[in-house]
């Protein structure tokens, strides 16, 4: 229990945030050790641990080289003001040179004003003479306002000179720890100043100096000791470096902090920062250490029971785990090179800006580190814990984007979705187009052969593309057939492109499939129609006994007039049952459509009158009459026959059995279109409540009570024979008038 | 005079008594038998002259028999069957059976069709060499006397019945429109589309044929027109 409740307590959420807080405080912590080792290192030029004391540090060697230079200057160049003010400090080179670049002298000058500037004495026209073949005037005007220009910029030049001065003496002022010794040696002045007095400067005995661990000697362009990289340089513009003066003058320099420090000065100050610093290092490593240690292992922690509230417990997803780990890792990775470049710039903004105080740019880019090192640490958690829930619930390479794409090539290629090949296709289309054109922007060598490469892969994509084309109007042209009945049609797949191949068999499986339906279907029509055959057949054997025995009961004699009454019914039912089932017989026929025929050339208007005289003796028992109004052109009509009299004596029984006596039957036959047309009126003895067209569904009978004789299945032949014939049969009801269109279809001449 | 024998066969006893009826008015002798089998045997032992036999059968079924009949013997079988389709027809013929009666039947027909077939096998005599005679199967038309038979019994036929009868019959097995019935009869053109003649048509149907809804001799084309089948004539 107790186990079981550490370890729950172990995943609880609680503990988590106190991990996440806990990994912020740490990712803080090392960053503020790390700046303040950065910070350092920017001060001093390099890492604590790198310099045995501050004399290592670039910090002190920037010090001493700005004293070497001050002093040299000072004490050799400048000497004092009026030695400036004379001029006397200044390089003419130098100064020349800056003059030409300030007031932008054409070079075709410079050489004879330096000429000129150098003879100071001689004036300008005197020197000019020199040049006989030049317009004096002129050049006269023009050299005088360049050595006016020449006199300001000097009287410049001798200002920044003291001002320089003045600074310099008082830097020298503020080290009063660093001692020199300037001594003239045997090498012999140049002679550039004559009246310069050659003596030793300094500010402690060369002894002194010399007793010291760290000291540097500049021995003309000789320096031992502390390398000082800036000597080389010159400070400002109007004197030379400080080696150069040395040499100029024949002097050693001497120079270095005097241990142990004696006064309290910006030089103590920073070495006392700097034994501090160096004495610090070792616990911030440490504590550098210490937290990444903690970080990882927190990290490690949150891996471990991520997506989980125990043990062993199910792994929840989270939403973010949607996010494909792939996607995510490229996420994290931009995230962190993001913030690695933007860390650099903000250090190197540190680095630059650091003055030893407080800067604005320093702090902005502090603070920007340290929400850097945050948002990092959130992104990198929320990673961490993101896919170990992915791994513990075994869906990491699921919910890949790798996997993804995968799986929908996978998908397009085995389940062979039109939809998926067609972007593989159009996918690789493309790059192979892409891959060549690029080839060819970036061959040296002939391009002729990629062109020619080009247009091979082209006409074969065509070539792919009509094939699969030709394929699909194939399969088209097989669904056209089928859905026009044809069920045999075999299409021909010998070249069949790939992408439709399922389709073609899949067309090929229904149209088999249909194949089977049609002739299942045609077997149960066949067992209907046997069914029914062998009922009527079974009907008829006891009726033909009853029908017999009707008849020689009517022969018997004597008999009483009901009797011969009740054996007329007897018969009579006896022979409308009969013909019931003689026409079921026939209806069940055509509606299975088991009946052959056979179509000839017929002339419409002879059937009419054959089957009229073979109805007349009926239609005048009837007391009706007929009225003809035939058309005087000839009908000829494709028809079966004898098809033709069933629907005719149809028609007439119908119209005998359901017409008001005395009147007439009218009959009209025209051709219309491509149509045979008869239409067959007659007046309804009954009311017609039923609709035109329930009157041709079987067993439907203008008169409800089905009183009279029929069954109800004459106008239901008829049309089912005319249609069979390629014909019409209508019926149309206007009040009493019954009207019957039969329409068949002309017979055309080869 | 000599009683002629006739085997009636069919599994439903009442339709064999009431064919036994009609056949005893007419002077026949009539032996009964339930199936083929039974048929057969009595077939073996007794004098027949004529057989009424059914399809549908127990034991041996009425096709089988015909088969097993015409093996030996050439007399006069009709199917008297329930059986009605076109194709069952032409089966029931081509088995041997010489003509073929659906259920159920006009008693009156069948007699007539038993009659027919009696006189078929039992005339004995030579064709008449009348050479003004047009015989066509058991109808003749004497040119003559003016004197249609069938099966022997005199018909009655007005002038223009006999004019349109002669005309199919001198021309048998040719088909004959209305119009040219109407020309060649009458003797003038028809204007007006009439059913005069088909009308006369199947009044002579009436007359010569047994059943006139299905006719041996005067058929109608549908549509075409009218013409009498050529069938080989039988002896009187």
């Amino acid at each position: 229990m107790d186990t079981r409740l550490k370890k729950s307590r172990l995943y609880s959420t609680k503990l988590k945030a106190l991990a996440v807080i806990a990994i912020i405080l740490c990712a803080v912590l090392i960053c503020r050790g790390m700046l303040n080792i950065i910070e350092n290192s920017s001060i001093w030029g390099g890492f604590t641990y790198e310099y045995s004391d501050y004399t290592d540090t670039r910090e002190y060697k920037n010090i001493l080289s700005q004293y070497i230079y001050d002093t040299v200057n000072t004490k050799l160049l400048y000497i004092d003001e009026d030695n400036i003010r004379s001029g006397a400090a200044l390089d003419k080179e130098i100064v020349l040179s800056g003059f030409f670049s300030q007031y932008s002298i054409p070079n075709d000058d410079q050489w004879k004003l330096a000429e000129l500037i150098d003879r100071y004495n001689t004036d300008v026209y005197t020197y000019l003479r020199g040049y006989d073949e030049l317009d004096i005037n002129d050049e006269m005007e023009k050299y005088e306002k360049y050595i006016s220009d020449y006199d300001s910029y000097k009287m410049y030049a001798i200002n920044a000179q003291l001002n320089d001065y003045k600074l310099a003496n008082l830097r020298l002022a503020k080290y009063k720890n660093i001692g020199y010794y300037l001594q003239a040696d045997s090498r012999a002045d140049n002679g550039n100043s004559a009246d310069f007095e050659r003596k030793d400067y300094f500010n402690t005995s060369l002894e002194k100096i010399i007793s010291q661990d760290k000291y540097t000697v500049i021995d003309g362009s000789y320096i031992n000791g502390i390398y000082i990289q800036t000597i080389g340089y010159s400070f400002n513009n109007y004197a030379g470096s400080a080696e150069s003066i040395l040499e100029d003058r024949g002097y050693t320099l001497y120079a270095g902090a005097i241990l142990p420090l004696e006064y309290e000065d910006e030089l103590s100050e920073n070495w006392a920062n700097f034994d501090a610093k160096k004495a610090d290092l070792p616990v911030v490593l440490v504590e550098v250490i210490i937290g990444f240690a903690v970080i990882i292992a927190l990290f490690a922690y949150l891996a471990i029971t991520a997506g989980q509230t125990e043990k062993g417990g199910e792994v929840v997803l989270k939403r973010i785990d949607n996010i494909f780990a792939d996607v995510q890792t490229l996420i994290v990775i931009f995230a962190i090179v993001m913030s690695v470049s933007i860390g650099l710039f903000m250090i190197g903004e540190l680095n630059s800006n650091y003055a030893g105080g407080f800067t604005w740019i320093a702090f902005t880019a502090k603070v920007v580190l340290y929400i850097l090192v945050i948002i990092d640490m959130i992104i990198l958690m929320s990673y961490t814990v993101s896919i170990s829930r992915l791994v513990k619930a075994r869906k990491l390479v699921e919910k890949s984007l790798v996997a993804e794409i995968g799986r929908k090539l996978a998908g397009a290629i085995t389940r062979r979705s039109l939809k998926g090949w067609i972007v593989l296709c159009m996918c690789l289309y493309w790059l192979i187009n892409t891959f060549f054109i690029t080839l060819i922007y970036n061959s040296t060598g002939s391009k002729t052969a990629i062109i020619v490469l080009i247009i091979i892969f082209n006409v074969l994509s065509i070539l792919f593309c009509v094939r699969a084309v030709t394929t699909l109007s194939k399969i088209m042209k097989t669904v056209r057939e089928i859905s026009k009945g044809n069920l045999n049609y075999k299409a021909e797949y010998s070249n069949v492109s790939g992408t439709f191949e399922g389709f073609a068999g899949d067309v090929e499986l229904m149209q088999e499939r249909f194949k089977d339906a049609v002739k299942n279907e045609l077997k149960g029509e066949k067992m209907r129609m046997d069914l029914i055959t062998n009922v009527s057949h079974d009907l008829k054997t006891p009726l033909t006994s009853i029908i017999t025995y009707v008849d020689l009961l009517k022969n018997e004699k004597p008999c009483t007039p009901d009797a011969e009454n009740y054996i007329n019914i007897l018969d009579e039912k006896a022979n409308k049952l009969k013909q019931l089932i003689q026409d079921l017989i026939e209806a069940s026929k055509l509606s299975s459509g088991n009946i052959s025929v056979d179509k000839t050339k017929v002339d419409f208007k002879m059937l009419l009158l054959q089957a009229a005289g073979e109805c007349e003796d009926s239609i005048e028992d009837a007391n009706l009459s007929i009225k003809y109004d035939i058309a005087p052109e000839d009908i000829k009509i494709s028809a079966d026959g004898k098809h033709m009299w069933r629907i005719l004596d149809n028609l007439f029984s119908n119209a005998v059995k359901y017409s008001m006596p005395n009147t007439r039957i009218h009959i009209e036959l025209k051709n219309e279109d491509e149509y045979g047309v008869l239409t067959m009126k007659n007046i309804s003895i009954n009311p017609l409540d039923v609709k035109p067209e329930n009157l041709t569904e079987r067993f439907v009978r203008g008169d409800q009570a089905r009183s009279t004789e029929g069954s109800g299945l004459g106008l239901s032949i008829a049309k089912s024979l005319a249609e069979i014939q390629g014909g019409a049969f209508e019926i149309e009801i206007d009040g009493d008038v019954f009207k019957a269109i039969l329409k068949m279809p002309l017979w055309q001449d080869e | 005079m000599e009683k002629f024998n006739i085997l009636v066969c069919d599994d439903d006893k009442s339709i064999v008594d009431a064919i036994e009826i009609y056949l005893k008015q007419e002077n026949y002798n009539v032996i009964k038998a339930s199936n083929g089998e039974e048929a057969l045997k009595i077939l073996e032992g007794n004098e027949i002259h004529l057989i009424i036999i059914d399809i549908m059968m127990p034991k041996m079924d009425g096709l089988t028999a015909t088969l097993k009949i015409r093996e030996t013997m050439n007399i006069p079988i009709i199917i008297l069957s329930a059986k009605s389709e076109d194709t069952d027809k032409i089966i029931g013929l081509n088995f041997g059976a010489d003509d073929y009666i659906t259920k159920p039947f006009n008693p009156l027909e069948l007699i007539a069709r038993v009659k027919s077939q009696m006189r078929r096998y039992t005339s004995l005599g030579s064709i008449e060499e009348k050479s003004n005679s047009i015989k066509i199967g058991t109808l003749e038309l004497d040119k003559d006397t003016k004197e249609v038979t069938v099966d022997g019994k005199p018909v009655k036929l007005t002038a223009t019945e006999y004019g349109i009868l002669s005309l199919l019959m001198e021309n048998a097995g040719k088909v004959f429109s209305i119009e040219e019935i109407y020309e060649k009869v009458w003797h003038e053109m028809s204007f007006a589309p009439e059913n005069t003649v088909s009308v006369h048509i199947r009044r002579i149907r009436e007359k010569i044929e047994i059943n006139p809804k299905e006719p041996r001799y005067l058929k109608v084309v549908w549509g075409i027109g009218y013409k009498i089948e050529k069938i080989a004539p039988v002896l009187n």
